[in-house]
C-alpha cells in the first residue's frame, strides 16, 4: 500500500491509467498515424536518399559499391550535363510559368464575368488539366511531327514554312514549354478565379462611386487583393515546373542528344538506364534543394508584397 | 530398304507425336502459379491465345503481365535487383541485357536444364535451333535464355520506284549511297530513312560497323570509336540520313522510321528484319504489297548482319524453376514455333522454316531468303559488350546526334570514346 500515493496522480477518474495517459497525452495520439505516414514515406525515404548519394552504387552487385562521401556531389559540380541540365530546366521554367501566370490571370478575368451557360465553359477550359500527361505528350508529340503532323500544316497554310519543332535543339524547349502551358494555364486560372470570386463587392461599389475606370479598379482594388491566390498560384507552378518529367519523357527522352534533358530527366536516365543509383541520389538531393530554394524564395516574395 | 522404311516411320511417328508423350512429366507441377512478365512483342501477341493449352496441358496457371518495352524493361530490372523471388520467367533481350545479367548472378543457365533428362523431353530438338541465334544468348558462360525470336538487318525497298527508275537492287552499300542519292525528292520521298535517335541509332549502325571491318572494342577491350574503319562507317551513316534522309532524324527510331515508310514517303530503309510486319500490312501500310526485301548490304569487309534474339529466361530467385522450365520448353516447341511464325515472327528452328503450313502462305520468299541467307554469318553483338551499355549506347548516341547537327565526326566520337573507356575501367 505504500505505492498508493504515486498511483494517486493516475487515478483522478475511474477507467484505469491508460485512459488518463490519453487524456493528458492527447494532442500527440491525435497527430501519430499522420506521423508515422510522413516518416514512413517522406523522412525515411529522404534519409535513405541521402546515404545513397554518398556512394557510389549500381542495382548490380557485378559493378562496385563503395562509399564516396561527397564524391558523387563533386562529380555532378563537375559534369557538364549536371549543368546543362540544370539550364535547361530553369529555362524550361522560366518560359512555361509566366507566360502560363499571364494567360491563366486573363482567362480567370474572363471566367470571372457572368455568361451564358457558365458551368459549360468552366469545365471545357479545364480539361487540359484533367488530361494525362503521357496521353497529352504523345498527343502533342504526334502534331508536333515534322514530317507528318498537323501542326506544320497550319504553319505552311498561314505561309510560315515548316519547323522543326521537337528535332531542333533550339526549338525544342520551347515547344515542351507551349505543352506544359496549354496543360497547366488552367489551373492557374482555377486558383485566380477562386481568389477572383472571395473578393468582397464593397470596394467596388465604392470605387465605381468615385468614378475609377475599369483598369483602375483593376489596378488598385482587383490585384491587391489577389495576391494571395496568385502567389500561391506561382509557388505550385514553379515547384511543378522545375520538376516536369512525364511531358519531356514522352516527348523527347531529352533529345534531340540532350537539347531537352532537364535534371528531373536526366536523374531518370542515370538511375534507370545508367544504373547508377548513387550518382542518380546525389542528383536528387541537388534538385530538391533547388526547388526548396526557388519555394522559399517565392515565400518571401509573398511577405514583402 | 525395309530398315529405312522403318526408320523413316519411326521418326515420322516421333515427329508427330505431342511432346508430352515422351519422359518428362508435364503435370509434375500441378497447382503451381508461374508469374511471367512479358515484352508487348509481336511473340507475346502471337502466343499469347494459345497460353491456356499449357495450362490444360501441365495444371500450372499462368499470371502474365505485359508492358510496352521501355516499361518492361524496367520492371523486370527492377524485380531482379531486388531478388526476384516473385518473378519465374520472363522475356530477356541477351544483346541488351545479357551480360549484366549474367555477370549480376540474375539469371538461371539454361544449358542445366537442356541437358537434365527428367526434365526435357527428348524430341524437344534442341539440335534445331539456329546455331549463331543460340550463341547470342551466352554471355559470360551462361547461356542467359531459350531464344524465341530472331531478327536480322535488312534493306527494305520500294519496288514501285526501284522500277520506275531503274535502279538496280543494292547488293552492296556503295549500291545502296547511289540509289538513295538516285531518288531522293522523286515522287516527293526521302532517299532513305535510318534511325538517327541517339542510343537507338547504336545498334542500327552496328551491321554498318561491321560491314566496315571494325568493331565495338579494341582486343584489350576500350572502345574502339576513332578506328578508321569505325569513322568510315560512321560517315556514310551519317552522310546517308544527312544528305537523303528525313529533316528531323534525330527524333526517329523505329516507329519514326517505319512509320515514314509505311506512309510512301521514304525510298528505303534498313531495319531489323521483324518491321515487315509493321510496312508491308495493308491495315497500317500505304505501301503494302510494293515492299521488296534484300539481305544488308556488303561493305568493304564483306556481307556481315547482326542477329538480335528475344528468349525466355528463368529468374534465379524464383521458387518454380522447374516448372518454369516446363513452361519455357513448351513455348518453344516446333508446334509453338511455327505458330509465331505463321504470325511473321521470325522462328528460331529450322524446321519451321521448310514446314508446308509455312511454305503453303509464304507470301514474300524474297523476305525469308534475305533473312535466313544471313543467319549464318550474323554477329550477336548488336550492342558492346560491356555491363553497362545503356550508358554507352546514350554516349556513342549523343556523338551521332552530334554529328547529324553537323558536328565533327572525330572529335565527336574521340568524346565518346574517352566517355566510353571511364565507364568500362569502373566494371569489373
Amino acid at each position: 500500500m505504500t505505492s498508493a500515493p504515486t498511483r494517486t496522480r493516475g487515478q483522478p477518474r475511474p477507467g484505469g491509467s491508460f485512459s488518463s495517459w490519453l487524456d493528458r497525452n492527447i494532442r500527440w495520439v491525435f497527430p501519430l498515424p499522420a506521423l508515422a505516414a510522413l516518416f514512413a514515406l517522406t523522412i525515411l525515404p529522404l534519409l535513405f536518399n541521402l546515404i545513397l548519394s554518398t556512394q557510389d552504387r549500381s542495382v548490380s552487385d557485378a559493378l562496385p559499391s563503395r562509399s564516396v562521401g561527397l564524391g558523387n556531389f563533386v562529380q555532378a559540380f563537375q559534369d557538364p550535363r549536371f549543368w546543362n541540365a540544370t539550364k535547361l530546366m530553369f529555362e524550361f521554367t522560366l518560359i512555361a510559368v509566366p507566360l502560363q501566370m499571364l494567360l491563366g490571370l486573363g482567362l480567370a478575368l474572363l471566367l470571372n464575368r457572368h455568361m451564358r451557360a457558365q458551368g459549360l465553359v468552366r469545365a471545357a477550359v479545364l480539361l487540359p488539366m484533367i488530361s494525362t500527361p503521357v496521353a497529352v505528350g504523345l498527343i502533342w508529340a504526334l502534331m508536333m511531327d515534322p514530317n507528318l503532323g498537323v501542326l506544320n500544316y497550319f504553319l505552311q497554310t498561314l505561309g510560315l514554312g515548316r519547323s522543326l519543332w521537337l528535332a531542333d535543339p533550339r526549338l525544342v524547349i520551347p515547344a515542351l514549354a507551349l505543352v506544359d502551358i496549354w496543360q497547366w494555364t488552367p489551373l492557374v486560372a482555377l486558383i485566380l478565379l477562386a481568389g477572383l470570386q472571395t473578393m468582397p463587392d464593397d470596394p467596388f461599389e465604392a470605387a465605381r462611386i468615385d468614378g475609377a475606370s475599369s483598369w483602375q479598379a483593376f489596378r488598385y482594388i482587383t490585384w491587391p487583393l489577389l495576391q494571395p491566390a496568385l502567389f500561391a498560384a506561382l509557388t505550385i507552378r514553379l515547384i511543378d515546373a522545375l520538376k516536369t518529367f512525364d511531358i519531356i519523357e514522352v516527348m523527347t527522352q531529352g533529345g534531340p542528344g540532350n537539347a531537352s534533358e532537364t535534371l528531373n530527366v536526366y536523374a531518370y536516365h542515370t538511375g534507370f538506364e545508367f544504373l547508377r543509383v548513387g550518382y542518380t541520389a546525389s542528383l536528387l538531393t541537388l534538385l530538391l534543394v533547388i526547388v526548396a530554394v526557388v519555394a522559399i524564395g517565392v515565400n518571401l516574395l509573398r511577405r514583402q508584397a | 530398304m525395309r530398315n529405312l522404311t522403318v526408320l523413316f516411320a519411326l521418326t515420322g511417328l516421333l515427329a508427330a507425336a505431342p511432346a508430352q508423350a515422351q519422359t518428362v512429366k508435364w503435370d509434375a507441377y500441378k497447382g503451381t502459379t508461374l508469374r511471367l512478365l512479358l515484352n508487348q512483342h509481336p511473340w507475346t501477341t502471337a502466343m499469347q491465345p494459345y497460353f491456356p493449352e499449357f495450362e490444360k496441358l501441365t495444371g500450372i496457371k499462368l499470371a502474365v503481365e505485359t508492358y510496352p518495352e521501355a516499361q518492361f524493361r524496367q520492371k523486370v530490372l527492377v524485380e531482379l535487383s531486388t531478388g526476384g523471388q516473385n518473378l519465374d520467367a520472363f522475356m530477356l533481350s541477351p544483346g541488351q541485357e545479357g551480360l549484366l545479367y549474367a555477370r549480376s548472378g540474375w539469371v538461371e543457365d539454361m544449358k542445366t536444364y537442356i541437358g537434365n533428362k527428367n526434365l526435357t523431353a527428348g524430341n524437344w530438338g534442341f539440335s534445331d535451333f539456329f546455331p549463331s541465334v543460340v550463341r547470342s544468348t551466352e554471355y559470360n558462360g551462361i547461356m542467359t535464355g531459350v531464344p524465341i525470336q530472331t531478327e536480322t538487318p535488312m534493306l527494305f525497298y520500294r519496288k514501285d520506284l526501284f522500277a520506275k527508275y531503274n535502279i538496280p537492287v543494292p547488293k552492296t552499300l556503295a549500291q545502296m549511297e547511289a540509289a538513295a542519292k538516285a531518288l531522293n525528292g522523286k515522287d516527293g520521298v526521302f532517299g532513305i530513312a535510318l534511325r538517327g535517335k541517339g542510343a537507338s541509332a547504336t545498334s542500327q549502325f552496328s551491321p554498318y560497323m561491321f560491314s566496315y571491318g571494325s568493331t565495338w572494342l579494341t582486343r584489350d577491350g576500350q572502345a574502339n570509336f576513332t578506328d578508321p574503319k569505325f569513322v568510315q562507317a560512321m560517315n556514310l551513316y551519317t552522310g546517308l540520313l544527312r544528305k537523303y534522309g528525313p529533316p528531323a532524324a534525330v527524333t526517329m527510331s523505329w516507329p519514326e522510321v517505319t512509320s515514314l515508310f509505311a506512309q510512301g514517303k521514304v525510298a528505303m530503309f534498313t531495319d531489323a528484319s521483324l518491321f515487315r510486319s509493321i510496312v508491308d500490312d495493308p491495315k497500317s501500310s500505304t505501301v503494302a504489297g510494293k515492299v521488296g526485301y534484300a539481305p544488308f548490304p556488303a561493305g568493304p569487309a564483306g556481307r556481315k548482319p547482326y542477329v538480335t534474339t528475344w528468349a525466355l529466361s528463368i529468374s534465379k530467385g524464383s521458387k518454380n524453376k522447374e516448372a518454369a522450365w516446363l513452361f519455357t520448353q513448351w513455348a518453344t516447341n516446333r508446334q509453338n514455333q511455327l505458330r509465331v511464325l505463321l504470325q511473321d515472327v521470325p522462328a528460331v528452328r529450322r524446321s519451321v522454316w521448310n514446314d508446308p503450313a509455312f511454305k503453303k502462305q509464304e507470301t514474300n520468299p524474297e523476305w525469308t531468303q534475305a533473312h535466313l541467307s544471313q543467319l549464318a554469318s550474323a554477329n550477336p553483338l548488336w550492342n558492346p559488350p560491356v555491363s553497362q551499355v545503356g550508358e554507352v549506347r546514350d554516349a556513342l548516341g549523343q556523338a551521332i546526334v552530334g554529328i547529324l547537327q553537323g558536328g565533327n565526326t572525330v572529335d565527336l566520337l574521340k568524346r565518346a570514346e574517352q566517355t566510353t573507356n571511364s565507364i568500362i575501367s569502373k566494371e569489373k
